[in-house]
């Protein structure tokens, strides 16, 4: 464990020495956030309910996606396509370490810097805009909404390093191009546009069954108060389900994976 | 001038070569950039199908808008590609062999690789727009070219700028990218944001003269100062982004090779 721990935090301070570079990339990600909020204010003007939102619960969702696609679908794990594409897995493969415990404590610490930046980030912006937005007063929420939030992240762990599993059978271009592909198919499914539940029903009812839907759709629903306890319930036995079979089907991949890489390039 | 254009019909025509050598991943690479693209139409049509209009904008007004964002997106893209690769060059000291051949540097900095990636979507988005284009009047398709090609020399310069960043800092990947994810601000008209974001995005980093004032000419929302405006902004950027290019190579140090 105490390996893991120093991963971690060689992670963060490799963070803090490259601290402009970190800074100028989540600069980005700010961007975004201020071009989602104005798009829906614009959007909001003279509406006071869109879609079964009002402009509180979307402002809400919208810095909520924020700081949660910080926290949890921000990863470092995606570099793990370029590692086996390059050949520089082994040097991970001869050492005894846990490939998969490896990444996930570099995770975390780019988790915990990018969280801390969004908090900041959202203060300054609260302090400038003054947006009102929806803020859950029951208290009932919030383990709920913690324990989504601690799947989600294993899920979204488990979900990227399958894809960038696909390297040990398509390693050209370093992995990139089906990453490329599929972050913007994700970006889409994972409700970062906007709420999966503004689409038609049926639409929507398909996108909230695939697991993408529980990494932050489904933590902001439980916030936003928008599905009854006994459906929270249920999702939360559907995203246990999804984390543990993307669990399985890592390390299948992984042992398959294995099997089949060459170490090209070294 | 002749030599240019045959320089870059050249480094096109091997560009395409190397994503033809690579088809899987270049299918990729087109797939996301139109999953993109649609993904976000998804999101303006099921929006306005509930809405009807975003501030004074119609559905057909914000699509103009977002297709013009596109356009002028994916053209700086697939002319100046190769200004992604500039940082490489400087860091490993290949930008040398580029000083010692007998043509402008600068040159071959920006258009080392067509971005044939763009190109199905750029078909696309041309597509569209004319079909959405013969509706308007020639007077404000013509002000629409004019302020287009005012953009486009507006995307010039800003890459001029980020290669010449290049030189001095060697950050040019994460300033390109601020630049890309600044100029996504434009998708819909940048009447959305409040006065300081919009009169930084028209002063300061000119992104809503690249892409806001061609669509507005093209519905006929430009006032004549406005055009006035595009048209020495763009000329004096130029000059400018030309000027601070010569002064940064002359502190270019050469330190990795």
């Amino acid at each position: 464990m105490n390996k893991y721990f120093q991963v971690f935090k060689t992670s963060l301070q490799e963070i803090f020495t490259y601290r402009l570079s970190f800074l100028l990339w989540k600069t980005r990600s700010v961007l975004g956030l201020l071009a989602s909020y104005f798009t829906w204010l614009a959007i909001f003007q003279g509406k006071s309910i869109i879609a079964g939102y009002t402009s509180k619960s979307m402002f809400a969702y919208v810095f909520g996606i924020y700081l949660l696609s910080e926290l949890i679908a921000n990863s470092e794990s995606i570099n793990i396509g370029e590692e086996i594409s390059s050949g520089d897995l082994s040097n991970y493969l001869l050492k005894p370490i846990n490939y998969f415990y490896y990444w996930f404590s570099r995770d975390l610490a780019s988790k915990v810097m990018s969280a801390i930046f969004a908090i900041i980030i959202i203060f300054f912006l609260f302090i400038l805009f003054k947006p009102v937005f929806f803020f859950n007063q029951n208290i009932f929420f919030l383990p709920f909404f913690l324990f989504s939030v601690f799947f989600a992240i294993a899920l979204n762990f488990y979900l990227n390093i399958l894809i960038s599993f696909f390297s040990f059978w398509y390693p050209e271009h370093s992995g990139w191009p089906h990453r490329f592909f599929l972050n913007i198919v994700l970006t889409f499914l994972l409700g970062m546009y906007f709420p999966l539940d503004i689409f038609p029903k049926i639409i929507s009812q398909l996108l909230t069954i695939l697991p993408t839907a529980y990494i932050l759709y489904f933590p902001l629903q439980i916030y936003l108060g928008k599905i009854s306890n006994f459906e929270i319930f249920w999702r939360m036995l559907v995203m246990f389900f999804w984390t543990i079979l993307l669990i399985k089907l890592s390390k299948s991949v992984w042992t398959a994976g294995l099997k089949k890489y060459s170490s090209e390039g070294r | 001038m002749n030599k240019y254009l045959k320089i870059w019909l050249k480094n096109t025509a091997l560009s395409l070569q190397s994503d033809l050598t690579t088809r899987g991943s270049t299918l990729f690479f087109i797939l996301g950039k139109i999953s993109r693209f649609y993904f976000f139409l998804i999101f303006i049509f099921i929006i306005l199908g509930k809405t009807g209009h975003i501030m004074t904008y119609s559905t057909d007004q914000v699509f103009i808008f977002y297709l013009i964002f596109n356009l002028f997106d994916i053209l700086g893209q697939f002319l100046f590609r190769g200004i992604y690769w500039f940082r490489a060059r400087i860091i490993s000291g290949d930008f040398d062999l580029t000083l010692t051949k007998p043509i402008s540097p600068l040159f071959l900095v920006m258009t080392d690789k067509t971005d044939f990636l763009d190109f199905p979507l750029l078909l696309i988005v041309l597509y569209l727009l004319v079909e959405q284009i013969m509706s308007y009047s020639v007077v404000n398709i013509l002000i629409f070219i004019g302020l287009g090609l005012c953009g486009l020399i507006i995307v010039t310069a800003i890459h001029i700028f980020i290669a010449s960043l290049g030189i001095l800092t060697t950050e040019v990947n994460n300033i390109i990218w601020i630049y890309r994810d600044l100029s996504a601000m434009a998708k819909f008209p940048i009447d959305i944001y409040n006065l300081w974001i919009r009169s930084f995005l028209i002063f300061i980093i000119p992104i809503g003269i690249i892409f806001t004032f061609p669509a507005k000419a093209l519905l006929g929302m430009i006032s004549w100062q406005s055009v006035v405006y595009s048209v020495i902004l763009s000329i004096g950027l130029l000059i400018l982004s030309l000027k601070v290019w010569q002064a940064s190579l002359k502190k270019y140090s050469s330190a990795s090779s």
